[in-house]
């Protein structure tokens, strides 16, 4: 069990390691009796100089955040509303609904991005954050109804008809009594939706194309390769900065991932 | 989702519901569509859309800044004649089967440690997932530093144990690129494995397991004949999400070889990509990766079968 965890974690401590060596360390070939790969005694933050000053990287840590945030308010607003209908009240074909919606769920982003970076370029929103924004909704609508469907099949009829009777509309009784209740659920939702926007990659590599507009990977990735020749110092920093905000978060919501991912997965 | 009439049927009944409802089902009715009017407004805009713009793409020569004409199948009849994307189908497959199998394997067994693990539990799961969380493209880069055929740390731990005595070139050639690829991609897999099969292995009550040791089981053929046949729902489940999911990967292909070496380690997506995006020919591009779409629609059919029959148990 443990050489698992070591080979499961061991990518990430050596981009911790690259990232504070300095150049004339790194560049030591393997076969060479000097190569000290699992440490460094010259820990340097060079690297990271270089990420602020010559990269736009706080821009795209900016973007990134915005991005994200954007996408999940609109994927939990959609999401939560069409999961309460769906879970909550009997309509002309609710069943067929929900099952288009799980199918929407399992379209993977690389069937369209093509056809969609068209439309993306018809509405003019090519080159700008709202090219993600409204398409990162595609994937994080289908996943948080999904995920809220579930949960609000767990919370009581009897909770809202108790409020019904004591004179609350339907509508308040949605806003006022079961979506408070809901908030674990919707919690769950919201940081796995903005984790999967702030890891989003291709349709940040095919809808955004200048260098103030990227997000992270984008941009670490587009920036800190120059043909052939990979800056691996900064792209190590890169890598790590751009790791910390998720792993942070999911440092102190590991149950919430946990039962977002099994939770998304059984519906 | 109680109740789950067949299509047809359906349609039929949802309009004669419609001509005899009484005022508060009507008033309930609207309330549901009001509540589904951005959800599908927003899927309509940029999936449904899309998708038939995707069909259209595929059967014209459609170019980037030029609109195309109709010209059958043309594009379909050309990748099938392409020698690349023939390798790049067989690769998809490959890549898909070899990929999900290891994840399988590897993540039941690490469900399993977990499971039986009593300390550090808690720790032991949240670090696990790690590589499922952070995103994918950055821990990728990491992994191509440790491949880099002059400064890998692979080749050096390797030699040092005296597994290997010459440099192996993890990203170089066309066969060991593409095992590259699936070790990262089960290493960034695994993970969702081990944890949802874990989730499942806890509603198995361990008294079923006590009774067949008491008569008798070992532990393989408690795992076969108890675990195995009551995880099925679970294993079935997280195996179809796996398989769409590697079989329309992208970033994992695009950072470690980018399609090379010669194009041989391309996946339907990467290939997609190069024509579509890097040279602009949006109607083969589309073409390309719509080739995806027959697989992808029968592990679909495959699935919504699979849950219906588990609920109709």
């Amino acid at each position: 069990m443990g050489a698992v965890a070591v080979l499961t974690l061991f990518p990430f401590y050596y981009m911790a390691v690259t990232a504070v060596r300095p150049d004339r360390e790194m560049y030591i070939p393997w076969n060479r009796p000097n190569f000290a790969p699992f440490w460094t005694m010259h820990p340097t933050l060079e690297h990271f100089a270089l990420l602020f000053e010559e990269t736009l990287f706080a821009r795209w840590l900016v973007n990134t955040f915005v991005i994200s945030l954007g996408s999940t308010a609109i994927s939990l607003f959609c999401g939560l509303l069409a999961a309460y209908a769906l879970a909550r009240l009997r309509f002309p074909g609710g069943g067929a609904m929900g099952t288009g919606i799980f199918v929407t769920y399992l379209v993977p982003q690389t069937l369209l991005f093509i056809p969609l970076g068209d439309v993306i370029r018809t509405f003019h929103l090519g080159d700008t954050p709202w090219a993600l924004i409204l398409t990162y909704p595609t994937f994080l609508i289908p996943f948080s109804t999904w995920l809220m469907m579930g949960y609000f099949r767990t919370i009581p009829r009897e909770l809202e008809e108790c409020a019904q009777i004591d004179g609350a509309s339907r509508v308040q009784a949605m806003i006022r009594i079961v979506f408070p209740v809901a908030m674990p659920g919707i919690l769950s939702a919201g940081i796995f939706a903005f984790t999967l926007s702030w890891n989003e990659f291709l349709y940040a590599l095919v809808f955004l194309s200048s260098a103030t507009q990227k997000t992270i990977p984008i941009g670490v990735v587009s920036e800190l390769v120059r043909g052939d020749t990979f800056f691996w110092g900064p792209l190590m920093a890169g890598a790590l900065l751009g790791s910390i905000p998720v792993a942070f978060v999911y440092s102190f919501f590991v149950e919430q991932y946990v039962s977002a991912m099994t939770g998304a997965v059984k519906g | 989702m109680s109740e789950r009439p067949t299509p047809t049927r359906g349609m039929a009944a949802s309009i004669r519901r419609l001509r005899t409802a009484r005022p508060s089902e009507r008033r309930e009715w609207l309330f549901a569509l009001a509540l589904l009017t951005p959800a599908c407004l927003m899927l309509a805009v940029f999936v449904a859309y899309p998708f038939g713009r995707g069909i259209w793409l595929s059967f014209s020569d459609t170019l980037i800044g030029r609109e195309g004409a109709f010209v059958g199948l043309s594009n379909f009849v050309k990748l099938w004649q392409d020698s690349i994307f023939q390798r790049t189908t067989q690769n998809t497959f490959i890549y898909t089967a070899v990929a999900t199998l290891l994840k399988l394997a590897l993540g039941m067994a690490v469900a399993l440690m977990l499971n039986m693990l009593v300390g550090f539990k808690r720790l032991l799961r949240a670090s696990m997932l790690l590589p499922w969380i952070i995103p994918t493209v950055l821990s990728t880069l990491a992994w191509k530093w440790m491949f880099d055929p002059t400064f890998s740390i692979v080749n050096w731990v390797l030699y040092s144990i005296g597994f290997i005595n010459v440099r192996v070139d993890w990203l170089g050639g066309p066969v060991v690129a593409m095992w590259s690829v699936i070790l990262v991609n089960v290493w960034r897999g695994m993970p969702f494995f081990a944890i949802t099969l874990l989730a499942g292995l806890q509603t198995i009550s361990p008294e079923i397991q006590d009774a067949a040791a008491i008569d008798g089981a070992n532990a393989w053929q408690r795992f076969w004949r108890v675990t195995w046949p009551l995880l099925m729902p679970v294993t079935m489940v997280v195996m179809l999400f796996s398989v769409i999911q590697t079989f329309a990967d992208f970033q994992l292909v695009y950072i470690l070889t980018g399609g090379g070496p010669v194009n041989s380690t391309h996946l339907f997506a990467t290939y997609a990509y190069q024509i579509g995006v890097q040279t602009g020919k949006l109607g083969e591009g589309a073409a390309t990766s719509l080739a995806m779409f027959p697989f992808l629609f029968l592990v679909v059919v495959f699935q919504l079968w699979y849950v219906r029959r588990g609920e109709a148990r």
